[in-house]
């Protein structure tokens, strides 16, 4: 008896041992891993691959596939590639992540190889693929005829799909973790009229729709906000909308080129999908991810979209490729009133800092640690501005962070261990860190700022310490020649100097070589002119007439006949050239004569200037005879000056 | 007695609203602080070694108007401070170098602004050198040089000069042969030459104080491209350069440097004040 008690706690024990394996197992996530060939029939130097897919809900990657191949097969590989695969079903659904690893394989001797099924590590454990991989290797040029599909695997022991037909009769790889779920969709009895559900919970309202993007499934981008300024969160949720059994087999999120991007969603698509009204059709909208935007820029950013796709058996053999809509969120920037000193555009949130100075005590030349911890609501920055001053230099920081998402929001913490070296020594003033930001909720800049106090520095060598001031660089650094900074504004006039007006430049320069040259001409032709004057008063013929005219003013006999003989000399003069003076009166005439004059007009000039000279000595001058010269003078004189201005006339003709 | 109820209403509430107008703008309303006291508390942050508010308070000198040579060299000297302290952003190399060449364009006789850019883009030559990358030799053409060797004015008051000579020059030769007469033959066409020449300088000069304007480089470097972005291929202008700025277009500025005429953003580039 006491054996058989012995037993049969034994038999409990182990039982109870059973019972809490597997309910732990139960407990797990779950765990796929499968894994197949590209051909179960090849020829001997064919390629061919085998695949393994290891896929968890539990959100860790899997890692280390490996692949034991038998002697006589040469290997390459793995290639390997992340996927998602999410199952949707009326009352539940499914959400992997897992990687595929290919590796292909070439035999090198016929016969029938069995392969050990690859594995790969889940969370420290290691998983081998389910199914057994057999293949077959023939001679070369045997399966020439055979119609050969690049892209099928053959799972063993796959069930036989129900398009089974349109494959060729071979499930595709990744067919089996098509799941039925308890709350599945039924296909077939599907409606094909409105089905609005009658009553709606306020969520499901909130993502009702009143048209159908696309029929049967859709996805779409929903954000909490549709304005923000630069820096603040906008959570974006991705749906799927869906009213039949699917499964979605590629998930591209959108570009978010414009935003920051923070995961929110811890376990995505692990939420419950809301029955809602989409054009009064009864669908079921299931948040697929969340995220947390911060935008970069003003302006009316677009998120981009999601792209998916599905398959299912409403959709045949093919995949439906479905994107979503690309919502815009209007970005500004936050109000210039009031904004502080410092600010940088996109701190934005809700921030306090503090910090902690070690030691306090330190001497010239060494280093202190100064850890600033940033800690907030909101995109932390990335930098903080540190009181940089002459003499106290500032190492570049070691940064921690810790972000996680509270309450639908991005916040955590960010340290920065700076090193900071003083080169002075003395008591020194650490000045304060400062982070000037904006409370999108308050509407209003907030600085959050800490005090580092001051440090007891020193000195390690007094002498070979600047003497206080400004110090730009060392003896041998690149400025340390340069001069010190200039206390005070020494007089300066701002140059006057806005060029030369051009039309003044041009009368400057022409005014003077042309008022000198045309001075220059006036004065010629003065001159011409003054010249002309003169030789106008020398001419015989103007002073023949002078003459004419003193003969007719004298009232002395003499006078009148004197007068009139210079007329007479001076009117031969301006007719012949000849000077009559000079040549005796009896070879006037021919000379007279040779000059063109006639023969009676000569002979009564030579006859009157003799009658003249026998006037003149006369003691007595009767006056008819001096009136008789005077009137036959002036008819010769006119006539021989008529005769001299025929004959320059003829000349100018004769000239021209 | 309603209506004068409804009057007295009425001006009381036109006297909140001109109250409500007048009294914020009155309580509000700062002074702006003048040039001299942003020199004084920049020059005051500069000597503690606080180059970032000194910056700030220099660039706000900057801005108004008229700036003056010694504000621009502390807030070149406060760019250095801020490199010297391992604290350098982008560009502070070049905008020293924009300060100090400010300094210079107001006061071309400032020996230690001319020393300090040297310095500057000496600095900014071991940078590159120090990158592995060649220093950058640019040549201006020879228009360039001829023309900017002295101001518009300058070439106008010569050409005023020369034509002024060459008046006298006609009047001497006028005279008599003699040395008076001799003095105005050289005088003439040497006088007529040089008219000839120092009208086209002044020109050019002119054409470029309109057309163009100093800037110097704030970027690390900038590769030359056509108006449509397309790049040249010629060697990249290094930060600090003194470059002559002309039209904008857009987010684009033309720049020459040396003999190289292109397409830069505007935003590399500081534009300098010379008054």
């Amino acid at each position: 008896m006491p054996r058989l008690s012995q037993l049969l706690c034994c038999l409990s024990l182990v039982l109870v041992t059973l019972c809490l394996g597997r309910s732990s197992a139960w407990a797990q996530a779950r765990v796929e891993v499968s894994a197949g060939l590209s051909a179960d029939e090849v020829e001997v130097g064919e390629a061919f691959t085998v695949e393994l897919k290891a896929m968890t809900e539990s959100g860790s990657t899997p890692s280390n596939p490996s692949l034991q191949v038998p002697p006589g097969f040469s290997v390459a590989g793995p290639s390997v590639s992340s996927r998602t695969m999410a199952t949707f079903g009326s009352g539940g659904s499914v959400v992997m992540r897992g990687i595929g690893a290919s590796w292909t394989l070439m035999a090198s001797q016929t016969g029938t190889y069995t392969i050990a099924s690859p594995t790969v590590i889940i969370e420290g454990q290691t998983y081998t693929a389910t199914g057994r991989l057999r293949v077959k290797v023939v001679k070369k040029g045997s399966l020439s005829r055979r119609r050969r599909d690049p892209f099928g695997f053959q799972f063993p022991g796959a069930p036989k799909s129900p398009f089974g037909g349109l494959l060729g009769g071979r499930r595709r790889f990744g067919g089996r973790f098509g799941h039925s779920f308890p709350f599945q969709i039924d296909d077939d009895e599907l409606e094909e009229d409105p089905d609005e559900p009658v009553e709606l919970a306020p969520k499901a309202r909130r993502l009702a729709l009143s048209e159908e993007p696309d029929p049967y499934v859709f996805v779409r981008l929903v954000a909490d906000k549709d304005a923000v300024v630069v820096g603040e969160q906008v959570t974006l949720s991705y749906y799927v909308y869906y009213r039949t059994d699917l499964q979605l087999t590629v998930q591209r999120e959108p570009p978010f080129s414009d935003f920051l991007r923070h995961g929110l969603d811890k376990a995505p698509g692990a939420s419950e999908a809301v029955i809602t009204s989409v054009a009064r059709w009864r669908y079921h909208a299931k948040l697929l991810d969340q995220v947390a935007l911060f935008p970069l820029r003003a302006g009316r950013l677009k998120t981009g979209v999601l792209t998916t796709k599905f398959k299912g058996r409403r959709f045949g053999s093919e995949q439906v490729e479905r994107t979503s809509n690309n919502l815009e969120i209007t970005v500004r920037e936050p109000p210039v009133e009031g904004r502080p000193l410092g600010y940088r555009l996109g701190d934005v949130g809700r921030f306090t800092l503090n910090a902690k100075v070690t030691p306090r005590a330190t001497r010239v030349g060494e280093s202190i640690a100064v850890v600033a911890r940033l800690e907030g609501v909101g995109a932390l920055p990335p930098t903080l501005r540190i009181p940089e001053r002459t003499g106290v230099e500032w190492l570049k920081p070691e940064k921690r962070d810790e972000i996680r998402e509270r309450g639908g929001k991005i916040a955590g913490w960010r340290t920065f261990g700076y090193a900071v070296r003083i080169a002075q020594p003395g008591v020194q003033e650490l000045g304060s860190i400062e982070l000037p930001y904006f409370d999108p909720q308050r509407g209003e800049y907030q600085v959050a700022s800490v005090d580092l106090g001051t440090v007891s520095v020193d000195a390690a060598d007094p002498a070979s310490l600047p003497d206080g001031g400004l110090v730009l660089d060392g003896e041998d650094g690149p400025f340390a020649t340069l001069a010190k900074p200039r206390t005070s504004l020494r007089p300066h006039e701002p140059s006057s100097d806005v060029g030369f007006e051009p039309r003044l430049l041009w009368a400057f320069v022409l005014t003077p070589p042309l008022g000198v040259a045309a001075t220059g001409l006036l004065l010629r032709a003065g001159r011409r002119w003054s010249l002309r004057r003169q030789d106008k008063k020398r001419d015989p013929a103007v002073m023949a007439r002078a003459a004419l005219g003193q003969m007719s003013k004298a009232t002395d006999g003499k006078d009148r006949v004197a007068a009139a003989e210079r007329a007479l000399h001076l009117a031969i003069e301006a007719a012949t050239a000849i000077r009559s003076r000079g040549v005796l009166l009896s070879e006037l005439g021919d000379k007279l004569s040779a000059r063109g004059l006639s023969r009676e007009v000569v002979d009564q000039v030579v006859e009157l200037l003799e009658h003249c000279t026998e006037v003149r000595f006369e003691p007595e001058l009767r006056t008819e005879a001096a009136d008789e010269v005077v009137r036959t003078a002036k008819r010769l004189t006119r006539e021989l000056l008529k005769t001299s201005t025929e004959a320059s006339g003829g000349e100018a003709e004769a000239g021209d | 007695m309603t209506r004068a109820l409804t009057a007295r209403l009425g001006a009381a509430l036109l006297a909140l609203v001109l109250i409500a107008l007048v009294l914020p703008s009155a309580i509000g309303a700062k002074p702006a602080a003048a040039p001299v006291d942003h020199f004084r508390l920049g020059t005051d942050a500069l000597s503690l070694g606080k180059f970032d508010d000194a910056i700030e308070h220099f660039e706000a000198h900057a801005d108004r108007e008229p700036s003056h040579p010694d504000a621009s060299f502390n807030r070149g000297l406060a760019y250095l401070m801020r490199v010297k302290a391992d604290a350098e952003r982008p560009g502070d190399l070049g905008r020293s170098a924009a300060a100090f060449e400010e300094t210079l364009a107001m006061r071309p006789d400032d020996a230690d602004a001319a020393h300090a850019v040297d310095l500057v883009r000496g600095e900014v030559a071991r940078r590159r050198s120090r990158r592995g990358k060649d220093a950058v030799l640019a040549r201006p053409t020879l228009d360039r040089v001829i023309v900017t060797l002295a101001s518009e004015r300058s070439w106008a008051y010569a050409a005023i000069v020369a034509a002024f000579l060459l008046a006298v020059g006609l009047v001497l030769r006028s005279r008599p042969a003699g040395s008076a007469n001799l003095a105005g033959t050289l005088l003439v066409p040497a006088c007529t030459i040089a008219v000839l020449v120092f009208l086209p300088l002044y020109l050019g000069a002119r054409h470029l104080r309109l057309t163009t304007q100093p800037a110097v480089l704030v970027v690390r470097e900038a590769h030359l491209s056509d108006e449509s972005g397309q790049a040249q291929g010629v060697d990249p202008i290094p930060e600090a350069a003194l470059l002559e700025v002309g039209e904008r277009r857009g987010r684009l500025i033309q720049v020459r440097y040396g003999s190289s005429e292109g397409w830069i953003p505007a935003a590399a580039v500081r534009l300098l004040r010379t008054r």
